[in-house]
């Protein structure tokens, strides 16, 4: 069960593989992949809300020596959001269908970036999640550069040469924590004793897993790779992007900060805010200039990842909620953003928002859908942008972090300035001149409003009833270390 | 000088060279560096965890676990997962360099300014 959402998504990327050549079956085919992932994604969360976490050796090598997967609160309901959020966005890309990157092998390669993300939430060994790393990546370094236009191979160079670098860094804090510790299981290396003399190399291996990860979740002052690359591939694969890659790196700082680094050393939790703190506000201003709809998006991100990342630097059981909170209000509003954009291009030819306008009153469905899901983003009651901003919020002031709690504030309000201006832009002016609508079929306008009502629905739900709800749910796993080190390691706990 | 002392001394210098090599404004000379600084991450580990003389690390029978003389073998299952996946990244890298170079005309990266997205 616990290695379903790895297997079947790897099984689904070779039979979409094997149809080819028949483009039509492939794409029925990859949306009942989608439907089956989300389907397995439902029942361990489920599994996991009912009877408590959920751990399997591979090979029956017990961990610490073999490889483990481990599905608790957190990591169930990080795989229950790839598979809602990638769900919709599959659904969008059949409105598109766009023939040509589609027979470049854009459905196999978001099963593999799917089975690499769900690896990477279930693991419990650090070079385990170095190895799903790296599947995702070579995934994505392709589904960024289909298509093969010049903008997208420069932002894709970046993201290439800067995802190389932080794979090595990963290795090397892999090989020096293995030195020290001798071991690499997470829930092992929890319950280790680390001899007082090293203890200044926890945290130099720490500050490198931290580097490694502020770099995959584009955290300041590395973060100059995703609005170079977001706002160039494909509309499906930058929605895609924007939900679930970025959540990898917030994720992976989440956990191995709540089970080893936040105890183990005390440089982890400044450190984190320190990087988290001015990405905040770097990716918000850098928002304001721009005049590209997807590129405000992509800034907008980046300044996103910072309350996340803050949340879950600040720790505690208030910061992990906000934490998780905050990637599961993000991943859906944000791939939906990035939804409406591609509908924008789709409809009105452009991405440039001098170029677009009118569509609230041509389109009133698609302005309303996107007014809710831009209020959600800049955390308007009752959407889900408002209860994971009050959370975080909440969560700094209790920690005593009230310069991080004004920054939070501070950042709010430029982003719903950047969200008005898209609205004023591209729905409110009147159409310019030179912009042509397209008028499309009723089959392809279901199909585009379709995934931004299921987002902006979700964003409600989660605003208006499922906090609490959530919020108790991954008490359950992830505050709790020693719940954490026991389910792992079962009864071999010295 | 000991093996450790020696190849510490390797991993310093590739480390500075493939900084170094990164740090140049020729595509080609920048993923040179990488495979370097690639190449210098596995040594470390090497060194990191496991350098010593020991006997294969197999359990006797009826034994839970290898004795404790036994050299350990998982230093090299990582840096051997970690060759093959570097292997891999580095082949989609280099054919990226060849369109970038194709695309953008140039193999100077202080050219590659960004360009506006196309509508």
């Amino acid at each position: 069960m616990i290695f379903l959402p790895v297997v079947l998504p790897l099984l689904s990327a070779a039979i979409l593989m094997m149809l080819h050549a028949r483009p039509r079956a492939q794409r029925v085919a990859s949306l009942a992949a989608h439907g089956a992932f989300l389907g397995v994604a439902v029942l361990l969360f489920a599994r996991v809300q009912g009877e408590g976490p959920i751990a399997a050796a591979v090979g029956g090598w017990h961990p610490p020596f073999g490889v483990s997967f481990l599905a608790d609160a957190l990591s169930a309901t990080m795989v229950l959001l790839t598979a809602v959020v990638a769900f919709p966005v599959a659904v969008f890309a059949l409105a598109l269908a766009d023939g040509r990157w589609e027979r470049m092998g854009y459905h196999p390669l978001v099963q593999v970036m799917l089975a690499g993300v769900s690896g990477a939430f279930l693991t419990t060994d650090l070079f385990n999640l170095f190895v799903w790393f790296e599947v995702t990546l070579i995934s994505s370094f392709v589904l960024l550069t289909l298509g093969n236009r010049p903008a997208q191979i420069q932002g894709g160079f970046k993201y290439v040469v800067l995802n190389l670098l932080s794979s090595v860094v990963f290795l090397c804090a892999a090989g020096l924590l293995y030195g020290v510790a001798g071991t690499l299981n997470l829930a092992d290396l929890a319950q280790r004793r680390i001899p007082a003399e090293d203890l200044w190399l926890i945290g130099l291996v720490g500050v490198l897993f931290l580097g490694t990860f502020s770099i995959k979740s584009a955290l300041f002052p590395l973060f100059f790779w995703l609005p170079a690359a977001y706002p160039t591939p494909a509309a499906p694969v930058a929605a895609l992007f924007a939900g679930v890659l970025t959540k990898v790196g917030v994720y992976a700082i989440l956990r191995t900060g709540s089970v080893y680094f936040a105890d183990a050393t005390a440089v982890w939790t400044p450190a984190v805010l320190a990087l988290s703190v001015p990405t905040m506000l770097v990716g918000v201003f850098g928002a304001i200039v721009q005049t590209d709809w997807r590129r405000i998006l992509a800034f907008h991100s980046v300044s996103q990842v910072g309350y996340m990342a803050a949340a879950a630097g600040i720790g505690g059981k208030a910061g992990m909620m906000a934490a998780v909170l905050f990637m599961v209000h993000h991943g859906l509003v944000k791939s939906a953003l990035f939804v409406a954009a591609g509908a924008g291009w789709r409809l009105g030819g452009s991405y440039r928002l001098d170029r677009l306008g009118g569509f609230a009153r041509s389109h009133g469905w698609y302005a309303a859908l996107f007014l809710t899901l831009a209020l959600s983003l800049a955390g308007f009651p009752p959407s889900s942008g408002f209860a994971a901003k009050l959370a975080a919020i909440l969560a700094a002031l209790q920690g005593g972090y009230g310069w991080v709690a004004g920054t939070m504030v501070l950042t709010g309000l430029f982003t719903l300035f950047s969200m008005v201006k898209i609205w004023n832009e591209a729905f409110w002016k009147p159409a310019p001149e030179e912009m042509r609508v397209r008028t499309l079929g009723a089959g392809e306008r279901f199909l585009l409003h379709l995934p931004l009502a299921w987002f902006a629905a979700a964003a409600l739900g989660v605003g208006l009833g499922w906090s609490p709800a959530l919020a108790s749910s991954a008490k359950a796993g992830m505050q709790d270390r020693d719940g954490y080190v026991r389910a792992v390691l079962g009864d071999e706990v010295r | 000088m000991t093996v450790e002392a020696l190849l510490s001394v390797a991993v310093g210098v590739l480390f500075a060279t493939g900084l170094y090599l990164m740090l140049r404004r020729t595509i080609v000379r920048l993923l040179i560096g990488l495979s370097l600084i690639g190449n210098a991450a596995n040594l470390l580990i090497f060194v990191a965890a496991s350098l010593r003389r020991g006997v294969p690390p197999i359990a006797p029978e009826g034994a839970a676990a290898p004795p404790p003389e036994a050299a350990d073998p998982l230093a090299q299952a990582l840096i051997l997962t970690a060759i093959v996946i570097s292997f891999g990244v580095l082949g989609f890298a280099l054919a990226l360099t060849d369109r970038t170079v194709q695309a953008t005309g140039t193999d100077d990266l202080d050219q590659m300014t960004e360009e506006e997205p196309e509508p």
